[in-house]
């Protein structure tokens, strides 16, 4: 897993991922921004956990020649006011505007991490 | 302030071409003079737009032209490369840097080897979302649910702007699919992203070159005096927070400060090239344009006020769904097809009597900027 995107946080297996919020307007942005940038000033650290809201989404279909799978990108919104873009492990036809997700570890995935519906929300 | 008139515009065949990119380009220029009539020696500056072509691409262009040795600008902005030179290119006029300039835009997208264009790679976290398969079309798609889900509309809206679109790019020479389809047809076609089908999105192979002259004197050709009005650039705020995927902000604000310039009202407008690489974008920039009142797109679509023969014509070229989209090219033609409306030439797919002219694209999709760039320009007669 890359560093600084996501950990572990809890038995469940559910991640936190790290995020930075604008002083100015109390708003968060995914990834956090690297440590080392000089405008990290104008941040501080956030960490978003807790079940996000579909926002919206699409199925990619990629071309037919390379033999890949359709697969669902996501666009997520967490209570921390942060909006994160990932990958959606679910049913096609289950996928709905407005279901709740959470974030699981994926190792086959370049972020780390992938979306999937979250156990028990409504 | 100077008052800037594009008096020459040329612009080839937007297509797969076998001849050189340098060809392409001096197709252009000297058509563009030519239609001018001006020569070569009136040149006082030149401003190549180009986003793939690598450094010093403009003086590669024109090197065998005989026009070297004025100024020349490489102006890279994305899909907004052409527009933003035209921009630059004005505000030099006006300052009275120059009296007589060149702007040309091209691009040679076959030779990438054709598919989805690559986002670029220079920032960590555009890096991360090119990781788990964030393409430009995948942007445009996640818009395109939401509109769907938000306006309670079937897939069936997007596929109307591909029919209309694709109608009119059947009626222009310079367009690279000039073939009529139908709704079933469009949802029917490949799926890419969905809810956007192949038929709703741009093609991917596609190359040319446009060219237009500006100058601070007034025309003295046949053709009727085309004054650029108004011109505004600008670039995409930072996506903070959880914002609304439909509020095309940077197209408004760009629009705003274009007509406010110009003095026109957006029910002025009787002819517009807009940036519709995908079926959904067009809908957005209605709103974003002021063509109609926000949540409104889909009722002025169906009404047929967008069509050829419509109140306001949007993409009478067939726009980028059918002419292509040579990135670079692409804002430079668009105000190649405004002039050809506004000065009665645009044969077959006339706006009938148009004096008020718009274009518009937007440049890039960087991950948590809305759209890295935007460029508006209010052409009249």
């Amino acid at each position: 897993m890359p560093a600084g995107y996501a950990f572990v946080a809890d038995e469940f297996g559910e991640m936190t991922l790290l995020a930075s919020k604008s002083r100015t307007t109390g708003l968060g942005v995914f990834p956090r921004l690297p440590a080392t940038a000089p405008s990290a000033s104008q941040y501080e650290d956030l960490e978003i956990h807790g079940h996000a809201s579909l926002y919206s989404f699409t199925v990619i279909h990629p071309n037919p020649k390379s033999g890949l799978a359709p697969f669902v990108l996501a666009m997520a919104d967490f209570p921390q006011e942060v909006r994160v873009l990932g990958r959606l492990e679910c049913a096609l036809t289950d996928v709905a505007i407005g279901m709740k997700l959470s974030c699981r570890p994926a190792s086959d995935n370049a972020s780390g991490f992938v979306f999937v519906p979250a156990a028990g929300a409504a | 302030m100077r008052e800037v008139y594009i008096s020459g515009a040329a612009m080839t065949p937007f297509a797969r071409h076998t001849r050189s990119i340098q060809d392409l380009v001096q197709e252009a220029v000297l058509g563009a003079v030519r239609n001018a009539e001006i020569k070569l020696s009136d040149i006082q500056a030149m401003y190549s737009a180009n986003v793939f072509g690598g450094m010093i691409l403009g003086q590669v262009l024109v090197r065998d032209l005989g026009i070297t040795g004025p100024a020349l600008y490489n102006v890279e902005n994305a899909c907004a490369s052409g527009a933003t030179a035209v921009h630059l290119a004005r505000m030099a006029l006006q300052l009275g840097k120059y009296d007589t300039v060149v702007v040309w835009g091209v691009e040679m997208l076959s030779q990438l080897g054709g598919g989805t264009i690559p986002l670029q790679r220079n920032d960590y976290k555009t890096e991360l979302y090119a990781a788990q398969g964030l393409t430009l079309p995948s942007v445009y798609a996640m818009r395109a649910t939401r509109y769907l889900h938000e306006r309670n509309l079937p897939r069936s809206v997007l596929a109307e702007i591909a029919v209309k679109n694709r109608a009119a790019g059947s009626r222009n020479p310079y367009a690279q699919q000039r073939k009529e389809v139908t709704v079933e047809e469009v949802l029917a076609s490949r799926q890419v992203a969905e809810p956007l089908t192949l038929l709703q999105c741009c093609p991917s192979v596609v190359d040319g070159a446009a060219c237009v002259v500006l100058t601070t004197r007034k025309p003295t050709n046949s053709a009727k005096p085309v004054r650029i009005l108004g011109s505004a650039v600008q670039s995409g705020h930072q996506e903070l927070g959880c914002g609304d995927i439909l509020d095309g902000e940077i197209t408004a604000r760009t629009a705003r400060l274009a007509y406010e310039e110009a003095g026109v009202d957006p029910s002025e407008v009787d002819v517009v090239e807009l940036h519709d690489a995908f079926t959904i974008a067009e809908l957005i920039y209605y709103e974003a344009l002021g063509l109609c009142a926000p949540g409104e797109s889909a009722s002025l679509l169906q009404s047929g006020a967008t069509s050829l023969g419509g109140r306001v014509p949007v993409n009478p070229s067939g726009g980028l769904l059918a002419k292509g989209h040579p990135l670079g090219a692409t804002g430079v033609a668009q105000m190649v097809e405004i002039v050809w409306q506004l000065r009665g030439q645009a044969e077959g797919r006339q706006a009938e009597g148009a004096r008020v002219g718009v274009t518009q694209c937007t440049g890039g999709g960087i991950a948590g900027v809305d759209h890295a760039a935007s460029s508006v320009h209010v052409l009249a007669v």
